[in-house]
């Protein structure tokens, strides 16, 4: 009875990522739909119709009897149940959304939807919800490393940095700007520009500590687009080279469009050369919100920065 | 041990009047060098000294160790003391030797011979990664931010 309305099917899941693509789940839901067994349940008489899906969503199809009425915590059974048959584990680990539709004939009498990380909701023994798993922050895993060396646009600097997995890579399209990694509306980009001059680690350091310099190279940073606001700056390294990390919002207007971005930046003076790693996300087009996730973005700048290395230094 | 040390650390450069006949007729051209004199001019110009670059500016490639008289050096510079002339001469079979950092080394060693008139330091001098000190191996491994960082302390002390 517990387990009367729940399809299961032990499934092998191959993925082209590190989490379910579309794709992916799509061809679960065929595979389930090929593989399953479409005979009621002797006791609740419900049965498994097959499965579709939509995004990373798996939807799970059921035919109820005239007299089926749904539990009132279907949804927390449910969990229950996925979990003590440790099939919970695959929708949390590849990040699938389920949705369980109950149809009498053509009408759907019950949905239920769950997210992946839903999965790791605890319920007391009366069904009150105890632990609640927000959605993880969670950057995309990266790829392997690319390599950039003697690039006509580099000036001289040689160095590798890792493609997050899903993003598309791109030669820059602007005279300074070596390479650029785009999915979407978000993009990280490599600028070179010379600095004219030598700078050392330890004076780069300095230079970068000083707060005036700081301020007027984070006052330079927002000149790029218009109302511009500082959210951060800070001082970090980058492949051991002195940086200035800055976070700001600026708008930018293309052909009659503006958008507002966020963007971290990476401003890092690598010998004579000033290297700049700028990566943003897109908030609002024309005043108008967009569906956008800075915080799992921004784990993947990081990410991503983390992995720049300049070999040469060595 | 100190023997062996001894066998690998080259002479940078010689700038006297000893005959280099034969490394200036084996030479060859590269265009290699631009670059370094390029930033070599500008570091200096952004300490606030302004050397006249000369029409003639001569910067070859030759083997020095096929050269019987030259083959404990890794350049030479000719035009030392003579502004009107940059002429450096550098062995190949070094500059194949040495990495990234090594070569700036090298080039700008010789530039400061034949730009600024500078000496070689004293061999005396405990700073064995200086750029003026007059001997290294191109085993020694330099890396980019020391150049950097005595390459300041080289136009810092030319300045003052």
């Amino acid at each position: 009875m517990k387990y009367s309305y729940i399809l299961i099917l032990f499934l092998s899941i191959s993925l082209s990522a590190q989490y379910a693509t579309a794709k992916d789940v799509e061809k679960l839901a065929l595979e389930i739909s090929k593989k399953v067994n479409k005979n009621p349940d002797p006791i609740s008489g419900v049965a498994a119709r097959g499965a579709s899906s939509y995004s990373n969503t798996l939807v799970y199809m059921y035919d109820v009897p005239e007299g089926w009425y749904p539990e009132e915590n279907m949804k927390q059974t449910i969990i229950e149940n996925y979990n003590e048959m440790e099939i919970a584990k695959m929708y949390i680990n590849f990040r699938i959304n389920t949705d369980f539709h109950y149809y009498r004939g053509s009408k759907l009498v019950k949905k239920i939807g769950i997210k992946s990380h839903e999965f790791l909701n605890k319920y007391d023994l009366k069904g009150n919800l105890i632990s609640v798993s927000k959605k993880p922050t969670q950057s995309t895993k990266l790829g392997e490393y690319v390599i950039y060396e003697n690039h006509p646009k580099a000036k001289g600097v040689n160095f590798k940095v890792k493609k997050p997995n899903g993003w598309k890579k791109m030669e820059g399209d602007r005279p300074n700007v070596v390479q650029k990694f785009v999915k979407g509306t978000n993009s990280y980009m490599t600028l070179i520009l010379d600095t004219g001059q030598f700078i050392s680690k330890s004076q780069g350091k300095e230079l970068l500590n000083d707060d005036e310099t700081a301020t007027e190279m984070a006052n330079g940073m927002l000149t790029i687009g218009e109302n511009s606001k500082l959210i951060s700056k800070k001082y970090v390294t980058v492949d051991n080279y002195p940086s200035l990390e800055i976070v700001m919002e600026t708008s930018i207007e293309r052909a009659g469009t503006n958008m507002r971005y966020r963007y971290i930046v990476w401003n890092v003076f690598y010998e004579d050369r000033f290297v700049q790693l700028m990566a943003g996300t897109l908030l609002k087009v024309n005043g108008n919100e967009v569906k956008s996730d800075w915080k799992s973005d921004l784990a993947t700048y990081r990410l991503v920065t983390n992995s720049m290395i300049f070999p040469d230094q060595y | 041990m100190k023997k062996i040390l001894i066998l690998f650390f080259l002479i940078v450069s010689c700038f006297s009047n000893q005959n280099y006949n034969d490394v200036v007729e084996k030479s060859f051209d590269s265009d290699e060098f631009d670059m370094y004199v390029d930033k070599f001019y500008r570091d200096v110009n952004n300490y606030g000294f302004y050397p006249v670059k000369p029409e003639k500016i001569i910067i070859k490639f030759s083997y020095f160790d096929r050269i019987k008289h030259a083959t404990h050096l890794h350049g030479v510079s000719l035009g030392y003391n003579d502004d009107d002339l940059i002429e450096i001469y550098i062995n190949k079979s070094s500059w194949d030797a040495l990495d990234r950092a090594g070569k700036f080394r090298l080039m700008y060693h010789e530039l400061g011979h034949d730009v600024l008139n500078l000496d070689d330091l004293d061999e005396t001098n405990t700073e064995l990664d200086a750029i003026m000190y007059p001997a290294f191996s191109t085993n020694q491994k330099l890396k980019m931010d020391i150049f950097i960082e005595n390459l300041n302390t080289m136009l810092e002390s030319y300045v003052k």
